[in-house]
């Protein structure tokens, strides 16, 4: 399979985690910029598990996203004229719920609920122990906890 | 509807959020070239360390106060000598981080001792702690800076700078310092006034939380020799902030809201220094001043070194503490833990959880 195969055919799932991870505005980018970079790392040709090495390059990128951004955009979206047009529909409740997470307990929360992973997977796929997941998820819910109440 | 439904719900609305993948990006392709002129990285680091000096020039001639940014090289492990308190409670004095060379092919990185708060979670479960983290900054906006650690946590909000995990500010967006004046006193203390704006006088939502912003602001501008600080709006003293309308009109130090703070209160940044022997000091109001530090590995949750380390006093009364390790046990992620063991139930007690990096958290 080669490159552009392997992007169509992950873009998409991508694009959703990276939502997750960073919110809709700059999700694209983040995935663009680790698709850049997966596939002019020297070691792509011989990754076996292209679909796991990219989750954990989107990972990688999102944790060097500037942290305030979404923050900032959701600031911005708060006081936008009416006639401003989101680059995206918003869901600001959720947002705002989200944006109390650390970029690591939303990839936890993520791959534990929406991608039906295993702790020991979840920590596989993001280069930490199974505690650490463990640890991620419990604080992620307790940092939830006006939302799930 | 459970948690895990509840959680599933809220992905699935953020999930719907998402935008269209983008397309199958050319550059891709570029980078793929086995053609493609690879960047020298000397070249990269060069150019790279030449952007950032020109970023940082300013900052470093910029005496603003007195205060002195650290600067590290990046890779290369930080030399930054972590700080120790000098006086008494009431003026916790942190001596400015050493500056290191660079040598002129390294990139350097500002770093800026700001107090930070550790995140309770949802709600404040007994006083909040406090604790100076060196937060590395490549640059600085150009609105509301002036360069010194003061400005650099009442705009953190606009910076690229990733907080230590677990810690956060109190202090609200919109909230700015309007001018910074210092004076010597009649009674000959190094007085700063902060001339605030008027979301200032708002507060951070609850009575706690102003306080904590208070000891944030005031912890942070009262490193590097400042024995007061009065607290100005439009060069009047402000005679109501906050949700109670406390008074801020006699100038206030580090031990005017103390008692408002987490019993254990580290007070230099928790860094690993060239020799790889860290320090913990701070003060603390424990039972019989008998604290715990422990060393524990942030991925694995096992503790790799616990030593106890008794305060100059305690039990009603703030005694200092100050335990310099002997071994190079932190390793890069670790977490220093400073606590004290109940003597109801022997649980650790008043935990204060501080990530540790290369030359600041």
């Amino acid at each position: 399979m080669d490159n552009e195969e392997t992007y169509r055919l992950y873009a998409r799932e991508l694009t959703e985690y990276a939502t997750t991870l960073v919110g809709p505005f700059d999700a694209a980018d983040v995935v663009t910029d680790s698709c850049l970079k997966a596939f002019a790392s020297r070691g792509w040709p011989e990754v076996l598990n292209r679909r796991a090495y990219l989750y954990r390059t989107v990972f990688s990128v999102a944790k060097d996203h500037h942290r305030s951004t979404m923050s900032r955009r959701l600031r911005e979206l708060k006081v936008a004229e009416p006639h401003t047009v989101a680059p995206v529909e918003v869901d600001l409740d959720v947002l705002i719920a989200v944006e109390r997470l650390s970029v690591q307990q939303r990839a936890v929360v993520y791959l534990t609920y929406w991608a039906d992973l295993a702790p020991e997977d979840v920590a596989d796929r993001l280069g930490v122990s199974t505690g650490t997941v463990k640890r991620h998820l419990a604080r992620a819910r307790r940092r939830l906890g006006e939302w799930l109440s | 509807m459970t948690d895990e439904k509840k959680i599933k719900d809220l992905l699935a609305r953020m999930v719907a959020m998402s935008p269209t993948p983008p397309t199958y990006p050319e550059e891709i392709e570029m980078a793929q070239r086995p053609q493609s002129p690879r960047r020298s990285p000397a070249l990269i680091l060069a150019v790279s360390a030449a952007a950032v000096l020109a970023l940082a020039l300013p900052l470093l001639l910029f005496q603003g106060g007195g205060e002195e940014p650290a600067v590290t090289t990046v890779p290369a492990p930080a030399t930054t000598a972590p700080s120790t308190p000098t006086t008494d409670p009431a003026v916790t004095t942190t001596q400015p981080p050493a500056t290191s060379t660079t040598t002129p092919e390294a990139l350097i990185t500002l770093e800026w001792p700001v107090f930070l708060v550790q995140d309770p979670g949802n709600s404040f479960i007994g006083n909040p702690a406090i604790a100076p983290f060196l937060l590395p900054l490549m640059g600085m906006p150009d609105e509301g800076l002036t360069g010194s650690p003061i400005d650099v946590l009442v705009n953190l909000d606009q910076l690229d700078v990733v907080l230590p995990d677990g810690w956060s500010t109190v202090v609200p967006p919109g909230v700015e310092i309007v001018e910074q004046t210092f004076e010597m006193t009649e009674e000959g203390l190094n007085r700063t006034t902060l001339d605030m704006n008027e979301a200032f006088l708002e507060g951070a939502g609850g009575l706690l939380a102003d306080i904590t912003m208070l000891n944030q602001l005031i912890y942070t501008v009262s490193q590097y020799d400042i024995d007061e600080v009065l607290f100005t709006f439009g060069g009047e003293p402000i005679e109501a902030f906050g949700s109670e309308g406390l008074s801020l009109v006699e100038p206030v130090n580090g031990g005017t809201f103390i008692d408002d703070l987490n019993p254990i209160f580290v007070t230099g940044p928790v860094v690993v220094g060239g020799d790889g022997l860290p320090q913990v000091a701070g003060w603390a109001n424990v039972f019989e001043a008998a604290l715990v530090v422990q060393i524990v590995d942030a991925n694995t949750g096992v503790v790799e070194y616990e030593e106890p380390v008794m305060a100059t006093c305690g039990t009603g009364c703030w005694g200092s503490f100050n335990l310099g390790l002997d071994t190079p046990v932190i390793d890069v992620g670790d977490h220093v833990l400073v606590f004290w063991y109940s003597a109801e139930d022997g649980e650790p007690a008043d935990v204060v959880t501080i990530p540790v990096g290369t030359s600041g958290p």
